[in-house]
C-alpha cells in the first residue's frame, strides 16, 4: 500500500553552521526502504533526531525525497488518499475554528459530500466516531483537554476518507490514561476502516503494541527492520538490544537498567562507517570503516557486520 | 535510618485564594525519611510539582499555601522569609528540574555557576572553588571536565547538560533533592544514563531524593517509596514494590494497567475513562468516584483518609486488589470523553 523506495533527504546547512571544508548539507535520511502492506501498521522508532519525524513528512508528500521513490498503491480502483496525525494537538488544530469546520475541511476540500446536508451528518458520525457527541462541534479547540483534542485531530483525519494513516508520535504529549485511550481508539478505527497506518514514536512499548512490522532508525538509516514480535523478543542490532535494555521496566525490580553508554553522534559529522559502532559494545575493526548494508533473514533485515556474520557461519557448525 | 524523619508535610493546602478558594493541593501529608528515594507520581495536574514547588517555596502566585506545615529538620521552612529560604535552597534542599535548558543560565559559562554556587553556599575561595567544580563535574560524568568550565550550556547536549544542572543541586551538598521530572526530556538511552547517575550518587552521598515523575517504570526502578497523587490528594502511599504488585486503590490499579508494557503485549489496553477534574471542579467525596468502578454513595459524600500500616496506605473507601471482572477493558469509545 505504502512503498518507500531507497529515500534520501538532505538539508542545507546555514552559512553559519558550515563548517570550512564541511558539506554544505546535512543528510537526514540515508537510502530508507520499507513498504507497508494494506491494513496492516508500521512502526518506526528511534531516538530523537534519528530522522522519523521527516520520514513522515516525506511518506506524507510534506517533503519532496531527493532521491528514492514514495509509492502510494490505490484500493480497489479507487485513488489513494493520505491524511496526518501530528503529535501536538494544541498546534495542530486552528483556534480559531470550530471543531465542526475543522473536521469538515477535507470533506468540503475534496468534494466528498454533495450538499451541505451530507456534510453535516458526516460530522456528526465522525464526532461520535471518536467518541466525543455531535454538540462538541460547535466549541473551539481550547475547551477540550489534549486527548480530546487528538480525538478531534483524528476525526479530522478520517474525515479525508484515507486510506493511509501516518500518525507522528500521537501520544506523546498525553497521560498514560489518556493514551491508552487514544491508541485502543486508533487501534478500533484501524480494524473498522481497513487503514494502513505508518506509526511513529520515540515509545517502543507503545510501538510494539501497535505495530505489525517495526522499523528502528539510528541516525537516519535503518538499524534493523521486521515483525514487531521477533524485533522486541529477539533483536538483531546491538542499538535495537541496547535500546530495550535502557527502558525502566516497572516489572523488574531488581534495578536491572543498562544504560547505552555515550550520545548520538552529531548527524553533521556522522562516523564513517556504521553509526553506531562508537557506542556499539560488539563493534569490531570493520564496523568503524564500512557502513553495513542491510542483510535479509527471513522476513525481516539488519544493517549489522557481526550480525550478518554470525547469520553466515551459523548453519555451517550447526 | 528508620524513623529518621528529614521532612513532614502536614495537612498541606496549596491554593488560589478566589472566591470559593481553589486547593491545587487538597490535605497532603507525607514524611520523608532520610536517606530514602520517595516517589511522587500522577499525572498532569494532579499537583506532583506543586508539592515539590511548595516544599523549596517556590510557588508563583497566584498559587499560596494557605494551610498546614512543612518542617524540615523539625524546623518550619513553610514560614521563611524568602531571604531565610534563600539559604536553605542550595545548602539544604537542592532543586533538578525537568528542562535542564531553563535551569542554567545561558549567558554564563558552566564553570561560572558551578564555582559560583560552590562558593555562596560553601563559603570557599576561588581556587579551591574551582577545584570543587572540576571535581563534580568530573562526578557527574563529564569528559575533560576542566576543559567543559569555560563552555557555556548551548555547547552541551541535552543528557550533559542534566548532568551540569545534577551536579548544580547537589555541589553545595545538600540534604535533601527534589528532583522534578528529571529524564523527561530526554531520549530513553540518555535516560537511563541520568538515572543511572542519580542512584550512584544518592548512594555515595547519602542525599534524600524526592523524585516526582508520570513514569511508573522510572520509580519502579528508583524508589524505596511512592506516593501516588490524583487531583491534589494523596491516594496511596507505600514501599514500591507494595504499590507496584499490590496496588489497592482504584485509580492506581487502573493507572498501572493502562501502561503499555513491552514485555507482555495485550491486544486491548485497559483504559480508565473519563479524566482527571480540575481542581475547580474536583467532584464531592472522593475525587476519583465519577471515573471509579467501585463506587457508592459514601465515595460521593466522603472524603477518605488515608490508612493503613506504614508499609502501605490507601485513601479509598473501598480498597483491595483488583477482581476478575472488574478490570474488563471497555473499548466503547462513545463512553469515553478523555
Amino acid at each position: 500500500m505504502l512503498n518507500i523506495e531507497s529515500v534520501s533527504k538532505s538539508f542545507p546547512l546555514q552559512r553559519a553552521q558550515r563548517k570550512s571544508g564541511g558539506p554544505g548539507r546535512v543528510e537526514v535520511l540515508r537510502d530508507i526502504s520499507f513498504k507497508v502492506e494494506a491494513g496492516t501498521t508500521f512502526g518506526l522508532v528511534g531516538e530523537s533526531g534519528c530522522g522519523k519525524s521527516t520520514l513522515a513528512r516525506v511518506a506524507a508528500g510534506l517533503y519532496r525525497a531527493e532521491s528514492g521513490h514514495v509509492r502510494l498503491g490505490g484500493c480497489a480502483g479507487k485513488k489513494p488518499r493520505l491524511q496526518m496525525i501530528f503529535q501536538d494537538p494544541y498546534s495542530s488544530l486552528n483556534p480559531r475554528w470550530r471543531v465542526y469546520d475543522l473536521i469538515a475541511e477535507p470533506i468540503l476540500f475534496d468534494k466528498l459530500r454533495k450538499t451541505a446536508d451530507q456534510t453535516r451528518t458526516r460530522v456528526q458520525t465522525l464526532l461520535e466516531l471518536v467518541g466525543l457527541t455531535p454538540a462538541d462541534g460547535a466549541k473551539y479547540p481550547h475547551e477540550f483537554s489534549g486527548g480530546q483534542r487528538q480525538r478531534i485531530s483524528i476525526a479530522r483525519a478520517l474525515a479525508g476518507e484515507p486510506n493511509v494513516l501516518i500518525c507522528d508520535e500521537p501520544t506523546s504529549a498525553l497521560d498514560v490514561s489518556v493514551q491508552a485511550q487514544i491508541l485502543n481508539l486508533l487501534k478500533r478505527l484501524q480494524a473498522e476502516f481497513g487503514l494502513t497506518m505508518l506509526f511513529i514514536s520515540h515509545d517502543l512499548a507503545v510501538v510494539r503494541h501497535m505495530a505489525d512490522r517495526v522499523g528502528v532508525m539510528y541516525l537516519g538509516r535503518m538499524a534493523e527492520i521486521g515483525p514487531s514480535e521477533q524485533v522486541f523478543a529477539d533483536p538483531r542490532h546491538p542499538y535495537t538490544h541496547r535500546l530495550l535494555a535502557a527502558i525502566p521496566r516497572i516489572g523488574k525490580i531488581d534495578r536491572g537498567l543498562v544504560p547505552l553508554e555515550g550520545e548520538v553522534p552529531s548527524i553533521h559529522s556522522p562516523p564513517p562507517g556504521c553509526s553506531f559502532a562508537p557506542r556499539c559494545p560488539d563493534a569490531i575493526e570493520i564496523c568503524h570503516l564500512v557502513c553495513p548494508c542491510l542483510t535479509p533473514e527471513g522476513n525481516r533485515v539488519f544493517a549489522c557486520h557481526v550480525a550478518a556474520a554470525k547469520l553466515v557461519t551459523a548453519p555451517e557448525w550447526s | 535510618m528508620m524513623n529518621d524523619t528529614i521532612l513532614t508535610i502536614k495537612n498541606l493546602h496549596v491554593s488560589i485564594s478566589v472566591d470559593p478558594p481553589i486547593h491545587a493541593l487538597e490535605g497532603i501529608d507525607l514524611t520523608v525519611q532520610r536517606g530514602e528515594i520517595l516517589g511522587l507520581i500522577g499525572e498532569s495536574g494532579a499537583g506532583k510539582s506543586l508539592i515539590g514547588s511548595a516544599i523549596a517555596n517556590l510557588l508563583v502566585s497566584p498559587l499560596q499555601i494557605s494551610q498546614g506545615s512543612i518542617e524540615l529538620d523539625s524546623q518550619r521552612i513553610d514560614t521563611l522569609t524568602e531571604r531565610q529560604m534563600e539559604r536553605v535552597r542550595g545548602t539544604r534542599i537542592g532543586m533538578i528540574f525537568q528542562d535542564p535548558m531553563t535551569s542554567l543560565n545561558p549567558v554564563l559559562t558552566v564553570g561560572h555557576q558551578l564555582t559560583e554556587t560552590i562558593r555562596t553556599h560553601l563559603k570557599l575561595g576561588r581556587v579551591e572553588g574551582r577545584a570543587r567544580a572540576v571535581e563534580w563535574l568530573k562526578r557527574v560524568g563529564l569528559p575533560a571536565p576542566e576543559d567543559m568550565l569555560s563552555r557555556y550550556p548551548h555547547e552541551f547536549s541535552g543528557g550533559m547538560r542534566q548532568r551540569i544542572v545534577i551536579a548544580l543541586a547537589l555541589c553545595a551538598e545538600p540534604d535533601l533533592v527534589i528532583a522534578d521530572e528529571p529524564t523527561t526530556a530526554l531520549d530513553v538511552s540518555v535516560q537511563a544514563q541520568i538515572l543511572s547517575l542519580l542512584r550512584e550518587l544518592h548512594r555515595e552521598t547519602g542525599v534524600t531524593v524526592i523524585l516526582i515523575t508520570h513514569d511508573m517504570g522510572v520509580l519502579a526502578q528508583m524508589a524505596d517509596r511512592v506516593a501516588v497523587i490524583y487531583s491534589g490528594h494523596v491516594v496511596e502511599l507505600g514501599r514500591t514494590s507494595e504499590i507496584v504488585e499490590h496496588s489497592q486503590h482504584p485509580y492506581t490499579i487502573g493507572l498501572m494497567r493502562s501502561i503499555v508494557d513491552i514485555d507482555t503485549p495485550v491486544a486491548t489496553l485497559f483504559q480508565i475513562e473519563g479524566s482527571m477534574p480540575r481542581p475547580s471542579d474536583r467532584p464531592s467525596g472522593c475525587a476519583f468516584h465519577p471515573r471509579c468502578p467501585r463506587m457508592t454513595q459514601r465515595c460521593h459524600n466522603d472524603v477518605p483518609a488515608l490508612e493503613g500500616n506504614t508499609l502501605h496506605r490507601t485513601a479509598c473507601w473501598h480498597p483491595g486488589q483488583t477482581s476478575g471482572t472488574e478490570g474488563t477493558p471497555k473499548i466503547e469509545a462513545k463512553d469515553a470523553a478523555c
